[in-house]
């Protein structure tokens, strides 16, 4: 016992090298099992890798925006590497600068001017070609030269350039709602279906080598980020290109501003077109300016006689008037204490006589609408607007959507003159989406459709179609009926200039005048037309809308020929066969 | 066998039995890194033939985007529709009267 004692018994010159032993296990024990991401002291890195964004498809599958490789020579300058000492850097970047100067064309010590002396990495080169790339990479290697690395990164592109790009909007770079960097949706699709289309990025916790390399020690360094979903629109590009040439040739001729149209089919609420120009480019960043948007859904205007087509069917659907019954036109009346005259009270100043219903729309006879309103009384008037979502967004799948209150009766800043006002597109603002879905339950036997953008969405979890969905009954089906007898004879009595070969077509006209501080502007208008066809079995309906043309201001003159070149281009196009009593 | 001799048998046996062990060891480490570097190979090649794929439907995208096709019919001499002033007829046509007269 004595001696297994003494053999046991530890001697005092062993003592620092077991507990130097002791020591080296347990901090083995530690990396083992509660740090093995860091072991032997390997500084880590955390690499957020971007997932590349799902593509947007036009509906016969045109690729309109797409993610594609570009690559970024990143300068890596860890201070714990280089002691942090400026000097180090300067001798250091001087070096980088001999080697990718004569392959990059620019000076890498000019351009890293701006880099911070904490910040460990720096762009120095983005969107270079993978050609370039190649070289670049292959001419460190062969250097041996330190801290520099080639990246590649997806970089968002729009090959149908300014076409689409109110409607497939633009992507930025800056922080999400989670509080996480990478690239997010700023406007159009990209925005309203930024979840489906961004995928999940991954964020690593990697080891790196001495070169600051990562190192394959972990499953998850092998994590790949999960590809977007892929987002398909109902646009269909051809028809899109189609609208916006004719849309462009009116803007020259006419000498407009800017201008809008919308194509959408009313049976569904599905948008076939959306343009409006000057348009901007998606492709180049710095462009994307404050006019970056999309006017369609998120501009306001006062529609004007288009506004008549919703008083006439309030006052049919109610019975407060039929076709046939006239009125006397004096060309001025006098409504809730201010004056209402008709757009041609110089050349009529007395009037037209008398007129019946169809010819108060054809001739557009502002006296004649505030007649309507005066039978209709406001209650029921205020109805009908809100039966046509007047006033109110129309859930139309893309975002920033502008609603403006209607000043309606029974609100404390309402007056009596509002309501003959209104009854002709004036006093009420609406987007011209807004008016074209309106218009649309007239197209639709009276019912009003949701409108969309997107009619497919697939991801791995599978694909989610938009099915059409009635928003409300607008109007009874034989009011809508009547009424598209009467905006067909519209275009043959009047708005010849509206006339589509082939086709018999209803529609109607819109001159408005645009509000400013101090009043009306006494020079300029909105030229609008808002038609669809044909008659028997409506397929399309088109609003063009022109801002303050200069050539001249009627909307039966400019606005009127854009919708029937456009019509007469894309009705053939969708396989509409032409009327039997078509022009 | 004596004491000494049973003590360097033990002594030989533990080392071949570490030994062996420290190869076997070494040899699941190095085949563990082997697959590594090679899924990870497999993974960079992966991303690789990906960005290659998606570089590609660019291209295709690019070239038949409507801009580049309407640039490419019109460097082809086609024009549109309604900017051409009609075919001309090879031959003269005469065309039979409607309601000849007596």
């Amino acid at each position: 016992m004595r001696e297994t004692g003494s053999t046991l018994r530890l001697h005092p010159v062993a003592f620092p090298p077991a507990l130097f032993l002791g020591l080296v296990v347990i901090r083995l024990i530690y990396l083992t099992f509660y740090a093995p991401g860091e072991p032997l002291g390997v500084q880590s890195l955390e690499l957020r890798l971007e997932a590349q964004r799902g593509r947007i498809l036009d509906r016969h599958g045109a690729v309109l925006a797409i993610d594609a490789p570009r690559y970024q020579v990143v300068l890596e300058y860890p201070p714990i590497a280089y002691g942090g000492d400026p000097t180090r850097r300067a001798k250091w970047l001087q070096q980088v600068d001999e080697v990718l100067n004569p392959l990059l064309g620019f000076s890498v010590q000019e351009a890293a001017r701006g880099w911070p002396d904490t910040g460990w990495q720096f762009p120095v080169a983005r969107g270079i070609p993978e050609d370039l790339a190649r070289v670049v990479s292959r001419r460190v290697g062969e250097t041996g030269l330190r801290g520099v690395r080639v990246m590649p990164y997806w970089k968002r592109v729009y090959p149908e350039g300014s076409l689409l790009a109110t409607v497939v909007g633009f992507v930025f770079f800056g922080p999400g709602d989670q509080g996480m960097e990478g690239r997010q949706g700023a406007a159009g699709v990209e925005k309203a279906y930024d979840e489906f289309l961004r995928g999940k990025p991954v964020t690593l916790r990697v080891p790196v080598d001495a070169e600051g390399r990562p190192l394959p020690v972990r499953e998850e360094a092998l994590t790949q980020p999960e590809p977007g979903g892929e987002v398909v629109l109902t646009i269909d590009r051809t028809i899109q290109a189609m609208v916006a040439e004719e849309l462009a040739r009116g803007l020259q001729e006419s000498g407009a501003q800017r201008g809008d149209a919308v194509v959408l089919r009313p049976r569904t609420g599905e948008i076939l077109a959306m343009v409006s120009l000057p348009s901007f480019d998606p492709n180049s960043p710095e462009t994307l300016d404050r006019d970056a948007r999309n006017p369609v859904v998120q501009d306001l205007y006062e529609p004007g006689s288009v506004f008549k087509i919703l008083t006439m069917a309030a006052a049919l659907e109610s019975g407060v008037i039929r076709p046939e019954d006239r009125y006397l036109d004096q060309g001025c009346v006098e409504f809730g204490g201010a004056p209402i005259c008709n757009w041609d009270r110089d050349r009529y100043p007395g009037g037209r006589g008398w007129l019946d219903m169809t010819e108060l729309l054809i001739y557009s006879r502002n006296v004649g609408a505030a007649h309507l309103a005066r039978l209709l009384g406001p209650e029921r008037f205020y109805a009908a607007l809100h039966a046509f979502g007047i006033g109110e967004p129309t859930d139309v799948d893309l975002p920033y959507e502008a609603v403006m209150r209607v000043r309606a009766y029974g609100d404390p800043d309402w007056r009596e003159a509002d309501l003959g006002r209104q009854s002709f597109g004036q006093a009420v603002s609406v987007t011209p989406l807004q008016m074209a879905v309106a218009a649309s339950a007239v197209a639709n036997d009276g019912l009003i459709m949701r409108p969309f953008v997107v009619q497919e969405v697939r991801t791995p979890e599978g694909v989610k179609r938009t099915e059409p969905r009635i928003r409300r009954r607008a109007i009874s089906a034989q009011t809508a009926r009547t009424l598209r007898e009467m905006l067909a004879a519209v275009i043959e009595r009047e708005a010849v200039k509206a006339r589509v070969p082939g086709y018999r077509m209803a529609g109607k006209t819109g001159t408005a005048q645009i509000p400013t501080p101090l009043g009306y502007d006494p020079r300029d208008t909105i030229a609008s037309f808002v038609g669809f066809g044909p008659v028997e079995d409506p397929q399309v309906l088109i609003l063009v809308k022109l801002d303050r043309p200069r050539r001249s201001p009627w909307g039966s003159e400019e606005a009127a020929p854009v919708f029937a070149r456009i019509a007469a281009r894309i009705l053939p196009l969708l396989g509409v066969p032409p009327s039997s009593s078509g022009p | 066998m004596s004491g000494r001799q049973r003590l360097l048998l033990a002594v030989v046996g533990a080392l071949l039995f570490l030994a062996s062990f420290s190869l076997l060891f070494t040899f699941l480490s190095t085949t563990a890194v082997e697959q590594g570097q090679i899924v990870q190979h497999l993974s960079e090649t992966r991303a690789a033939l990906e960005r290659k794929n998606a570089a590609m439907e660019e291209a295709i995208a690019r070239e038949s985007a409507i801009p580049r096709l309407r640039e490419r019919a019109r460097a082809m001499g086609f024009v549109p529709g309604g900017e051409h002033p009609g075919l001309p007829l090879s031959l003269p046509v005469t065309l039979p009267l409607e309601n000849p007269g007596p």
